[in-house]
């Protein structure tokens, strides 16, 4: 096993925002993600964030199968991954158990020892 | 030919193509070619809009597109290539202190008067603006010629162009701001210095303008006035430096250029670093040449002012283009200097 993929998934804040607006609007491009961001995610950065997280393997992506002006560009569309898609839900579940906050969660591992 | 028989002029087209030599196939595909899409897609979309809307659609997609390739140029570089960058702008500092010294000597010298820092102070910018551009051409050819470094030279390409165009924004700002002041300021300095040496009361008299000492505004309005006046010698050399205003910042992307076509044929040579300063020096020798060229033709009339002043870097920049051309950078194997062939993609 690779010294990369012997650590942890990380998942950046941009990165869960991205995974959490793929999931919840469905395959996007990427200017449909930044205007759904309501200024979050920026227009200069999305394509550096959508290419690093799809390196990582959290996104997957294929040209727009609609388009039909053959002149320019496809447009990219993105879908979160399988793995994407566990590390998405690994992070909420983290999130469920943290969000109690540290004092209440040392009292209950005093509790429990 | 109607509107509608005309081909399409897609935008991105370029930008498409500057993306693809630049970065490895990898970045260009998987980030700046969708952020192109966006833009082809956007201005396509914005075509209906009314005037003011469709121009704005386009400049927000022009500029989210090149922050990207900002973006990239940062976090998508390998630490040779940083390495490569440091190099660089090592050599880009070194011969601009250099070429700066060596430009404020002669004027102090001459000067022979007290407050010689002073002084000096107000003649940096005059320096700076000639060794601007020359240190673009400096880097370009000195400061990237270890043997390690050669076989990099799609991060030298990157590198170079990201410090011209900072070093062209740079000049224009001394030009337009910091030039025409200093300028004056020099000249207040060294008439008190002259009457304090001569035992009188330096007087408040503020001194008449040259050309180099004035604004754009008040080039613009001795162009007028000489126009009004059909006095055609003093218009044509008022905007002669109106002119070297945008056209001395651009030598910089001009010399650029030269130095990315020139680097290869550096490299080749057995000793690239003597090869990189002596042809340093000659082409900075015959740019000086093709500049005071365009000022004497225009000064005896023979040329109008737009052609003397913008005439050296857009010869510098036609004599890049066809040695490029000639040699091709690209498709050489890399030890010669050439892109070489796109690398696998990272990760």
């Amino acid at each position: 096993m690779s010294k990369a993929a012997s650590r942890p998934p990380t998942l950046s804040a941009k990165e869960y925002l991205v995974l959490e607006m793929l999931v919840a609007n469905g395959p996007s491009y990427g200017l449909q993600l930044v205007n759904a961001s309501s200024g979050r995610l920026k227009r200069g950065t999305v394509y550096v964030t959508l290419g690093r997280m799809e390196e990582k393997g959290y996104v997957e992506s294929e040209p727009d199968p609609d388009a039909a002006d053959h002149l320019v560009l496809p447009r990219r569309i993105y879908r979160p991954s399988g793995y994407g898609l566990k590390v998405f839900e690994a992070w909420q579940a983290m999130q469920r158990v943290l969000e109690w906050g540290p004092a209440h969660l040392s009292q209950q591992w005093e509790g429990s020892r | 030919m109607s509107s509608a028989d005309r081909p399409r002029r897609v935008p991105g087209l370029r930008l498409r193509a500057l993306a693809e030599t630049l970065f490895d196939q990898a970045t260009a595909h998987r980030i700046l070619l969708p952020a192109i899409a966006d833009l082809q897609h956007e201005v396509a979309e914005s075509k209906d809009a009314p005037g003011a809307a469709s121009v704005f659609a386009r400049c927000r997609s022009y500029a989210a597109v090149w922050r990207t390739f900002a973006v990239c140029i940062v976090t998508r570089s390998s630490p040779s290539q940083w390495s490569t960058w440091r190099q660089l702008l090592v050599g880009a500092v070194a011969v601009l202190v250099v070429l700066t010294a060596g430009l404020l000597y002669g004027p102090l010298t001459r000067t022979g008067l007290p407050n010689l820092e002073r002084l000096a102070v107000f003649l940096v910018p005059q320096a700076l603006a000639l060794s601007i551009p020359c240190s673009v051409l400096g880097a370009g050819l000195l400061g990237q010629w270890s043997p390690k470094q050669a076989g990099n030279p799609g991060a030298f390409v990157r590198g170079i162009l990201a410090y011209s165009i900072i070093a062209a924004a740079a000049s224009l700002i001394v030009m337009i701001f910091v030039l025409p002041a200093a300028n004056q300021e020099f000249r207040q300095q060294v008439q008190a210095g002259i009457q304090m040496k001569s035992g009188r009361v330096p007087s408040n008299l503020v001194m008449p303008k040259g050309y180099p000492e004035m604004t754009v505004g008040e080039l613009r309005e001795v162009r007028r006035r000489a126009t009004l006046q059909a006095r055609w010698p003093i218009g044509e050399q008022a905007s002669y430096y109106l002119h070297l205003k945008g056209a001395l910042p651009a030598a910089s992307l001009a010399l650029c250029l030269l130095a990315i076509a020139l680097a290869p044929w550096k490299r080749k040579q057995r000793f690239p670093g003597v090869a990189g300063l002596a042809l340093s020096i000659l082409t900075v020798f015959a740019y000086y040449l093709a500049f005071a060229g365009g000022r004497w033709l225009v000064f005896a009339m023979a040329a109008p002012a737009w052609l003397g002043a913008w005439a050296p870097p857009a010869l510098s920049s036609v004599v890049a283009m066809l040695i490029l051309w000639r040699g091709g950078l690209e498709g050489q194997p890399e030890a010669a200097g050439g892109l070489g062939p796109v690398p696998a993609p990272r990760g």
